[in-house]
């Protein structure tokens, strides 16, 4: 399946747009010629994810945001292997954090974005909030 | 017609067609019905209902 020019630069764009965020902030903190590193290093990254996002295969499908729908499959797969990864991290930095006394709210800061963007998931992809509105406009009836 | 050929007349990846034809994903609806389309054949002869799959 070949991949569309738009549609391949999504990914790459995103970690550009990141990637300048992040060095403009090292940029205050630690010096320009910091930031430059930084800022290269980013473009690098995105370099290396559009070339990857036009292989013929299935991580060429997923960087490149468009495949079919066992593709769509595999990066839901993908993406939940990663995000279990991310919540044992967060633990870890936690731990970490309050053995060295060091401050660990940004540890729990990204866990409750995690927990809420789940809850909100489950809302926005289920079907209880459709469910919600039928009761809601007029009797609810299991009986066929 | 080669897999690359059929990929493209279901409009999906040729990987997904490998893993179709070895049995390791159980296509959509959708395509399915494509795919029986694209062999002029009723959707039930191409796949069996109680055919074991991982996916």
């Amino acid at each position: 399946m070949t991949v569309s020019k738009h549609r391949r630069l999504w990914t790459p764009g995103v970690a550009v747009v990141a990637g300048s965020a992040i060095a403009v902030a090292v940029g205050i903190s630690q010096g320009w010629w910091t930031a430059l590193a930084s800022e290269l290093i980013a473009l690098a990254w995105a370099a290396g994810l559009y070339v990857i996002g036009g292989r013929d295969s299935d991580i060429g499908a997923a960087v490149g945001a468009q495949g079919d729908e066992r593709q769509e499959l595999v990066k839901l797969r993908a993406a939940r292997l990663s995000l279990a990864v991310v919540v044992v991290a967060i633990v870890a930095g936690c731990l970490i954090a309050a053995a060295t006394r060091n401050p660990m709210w940004p540890f729990q800061l990204v866990a409750v974005l995690i927990g809420i963007a789940y809850f909100y998931g489950l809302w926005l992809y289920g079907t209880d909030r459709e469910e919600a509105d039928a009761a809601g406009s007029h009797d609810h009836r299991d009986d066929f | 017609m080669s897999q690359a050929e059929l990929a493209a007349a279901l409009g999906v990846s040729r990987q997904t067609v490998i893993s179709i034809e070895g049995g390791r994903y159980a296509p959509s609806l959708p395509l399915a019905f494509r795919i029986a389309r694209v062999f002029v054949m009723p959707v039930e002869e191409l796949f069996e209902p109680d055919e074991e799959v991982s996916e």
